[in-house]
């Protein structure tokens, strides 16, 4: 019993710091998050459920944030997961009261959703995301010579607004100084001094973000045109 | 705002907002490049606690909980429980009440057996304190430790002199409705020199005391003569004032003093003067205004003459 209590703790440890451990948790647990959901929704969860999404979800949750202080991680994660489940319900309950687009008619031929012209194209929407998600392989590529993932970025992003406005002025004094830009790919390292000099930012609250910066620098030069209109309001200063 | 999603994994997703901030959130089936609105982010509100701010918060939280239960406990232990005043009936029975702030009696007790007897008559906590003494009375009255006509001294100990006074009219109002004289006094802040006598005067069990000073005074007059400084008690304790002794007699006037110490120091000095032995220094305070008319002699410190050899001043 000693011995799988700290074998979890052991693989939630790790699973903390490596990507590919945090899924491979998941996936040995998938019968316990499953079960979890399934205590919740009153029915076994089928793949495509938005609960068990959640429940995962949660369970990556529970992860990231167990401490020896917090018992035993098989109870944490449970309540993480029903927390999370009661959150998305009370979530969803706001929004009823409208009509289901599944709905059929009184002669029960036709949904509702037949009914409703599609204004979208959803050729040119495929095309779209096939090339979105060409350049992130392609980001995805060109940040793992700089030594960093998405899971990295996401987790040194600036959380408090002042902190992004901050990381954003120096991304746009980049932009507009292509020789720095280039500087940074040549050698793949960021320019912390030139950019807070130049931004007229604190270098320590860059240095504190790096590992996003070099995201956004990244995205900054050619090639990542779909992206760039995506964070346009940065790159223009006109956010909020 | 609208996300693009930028890595799917197994239990969560990367996503990119419009202002370039990357979140982690859960996968509801996303693919990469895919753009999702309102998606379900991960909280930063999730991250463990320091547990220094947690027992500082705890400190605090159970501090607070104190502070609201114990003031409302100690104003209602101010206003109810906490003795303010004490009245006490000196008769045969010496019955003391303890009373609090709105004067109601939150206590009763006596020194002797008839005092007890009575309290064990009475049920009077919680009451007011006029009617708990009517009450005491009335019991008394019953008993017979006191009758119609009798003199009952109530003791007032209050914390205040509004408090006094306000038990004071209570008592006075109730009290003589039962026939009996009531005089009340007040023990925190005794009587005046002028009223000192008659407060003794109606104090039961004491004796007025013989006036003793005068003769003593006489005597060493006669034999010793008192230095100045203890001339001073001409002014010789007036004797108590009887119940026979009319108003317009005032206690303090020396009365048959055989020989007074003034005139016996002025018959010391000018006995001493007749030696020819050097006068005492003057006392302006304790010896009589008639030696005093003449100023001791100085040197006259600047006169025109001072710091002229001997020659030169006038003959």
């Amino acid at each position: 019993m000693d011995s799988e209590t700290h074998e979890i703790i052991a693989r939630v440890n790790l699973a903390k710091k490596e990507k590919h451990a945090a899924d491979a948790l998941i996936s040995d647990y998938m019968p316990f998050i499953k079960s979890e959901t399934a205590k919740f929704i009153n029915r076994p969860p089928e793949q495509s459920d938005d609960e068990l999404s959640i429940a995962m979800f949660a369970f990556y949750e529970a992860i990231r944030n167990y401490s020896k202080l917090r018992g035993s991680f098989l109870k944490f994660a449970a309540l993480q997961i029903k927390n999370r489940l009661i959150d998305y319900y009370r979530r969803e309950k706001r929004n009823t009261g409208g009509i289901s687009l599944n709905i059929t008619d009184e002669d029960e031929k036709s949904e509702l959703i037949d009914t409703i012209s599609d204004s979208r194209d959803d050729f040119r929407e495929n095309e779209m995301r096939e090339a979105t998600k060409q350049e992130i392989a392609e980001l995805s590529a060109q940040m793992e010579e700089f030594g960093v993932s998405f899971s990295d970025i996401a987790e040194n992003s600036p959380k408090q607004r002042r902190t992004l406005e901050i990381c954003g002025k120096a991304v746009r004094y980049a932009r507009n100084n292509p020789q720095l830009l280039e500087d940074f790919l040549r050698t793949k390292r960021v320019p912390l001094v030139a950019l807070a000099e130049g931004a007229d930012v604190e270098r320590k609250t860059l240095e504190r973000h790096r590992r996003y910066l070099v995201a956004m620098l990244l995205i900054c030069t050619n090639g990542y045109e779909i992206m760039r209109g995506h964070i346009m309001q940065v790159l223009k200063g006109g956010g909020k | 705002m609208k996300y693009i999603v930028m890595q799917c994994c197994k239990g969560y997703a990367v996503l990119m907002d419009e202002e370039g901030k990357y979140v982690f959130a859960a996968n509801m089936n996303y693919e990469t490049g895919q753009t999702v609105t309102n998606p379900i982010i991960m909280s930063d509100n999730h991250k463990q606690r320091k547990p220094v701010i947690t027992i500082i918060k705890t400190v605090a939280a159970a501090a607070a909980c104190i502070g609201i239960i114990s003031i409302p406990c100690y104003s209602y232990y101010n206003r109810n429980l906490k003795p303010c005043s004490t009245v006490t009936l000196a008769s045969d029975t010496s019955i003391s009440m303890t009373l609090n702030s709105s004067g109601k009696v939150i206590g009763i007790e006596s020194d002797n057996e008839y005092g007890k007897k009575i309290i064990e008559k009475v049920d009077i906590k919680g009451k007011d304190n006029a009617e708990a003494a009517n009450e005491i009375v009335q019991a008394e009255i019953t008993e017979g430790y006191i009758a119609a006509g009798d003199t009952v001294n109530v003791y007032i100990d209050g914390n205040s002199q509004k408090n006094y006074e306000d038990i004071k009219a209570k008592l006075e109002k109730e009290l003589p409705k039962h026939d009996i004289k009531v005089n009340i006094h007040d023990e925190k802040h005794p009587p005046t020199e002028d009223n000192k006598g008659k407060k003794e005067d109606k104090l039961p069990h004491e004796k007025p005391v013989a006036p003793e000073v005068t003769a003593d005074v006489s005597t060493k007059a006669d034999k010793k003569p008192a230095p100045p400084t203890e001339t001073k008690p001409v002014m010789t304790p007036a004797p108590p004032v009887h119940e026979e002794t009319p108003e317009h007699e005032t206690p303090l006037k020396p009365v048959e003093t055989p020989v007074p110490p003034v005139q016996t120091e002025e018959a010391d000095i000018h006995e001493k003067t007749d030696k020819h032995e050097p006068p005492a220094p003057p006392h302006k305070e304790k010896i009589s205004g008639d030696i005093l008319t003449e100023p001791p002699l100085s040197p006259v410190v600047n006169h025109p003459d001072n710091g002229k050899p001997l020659s030169e001043l006038p003959l």
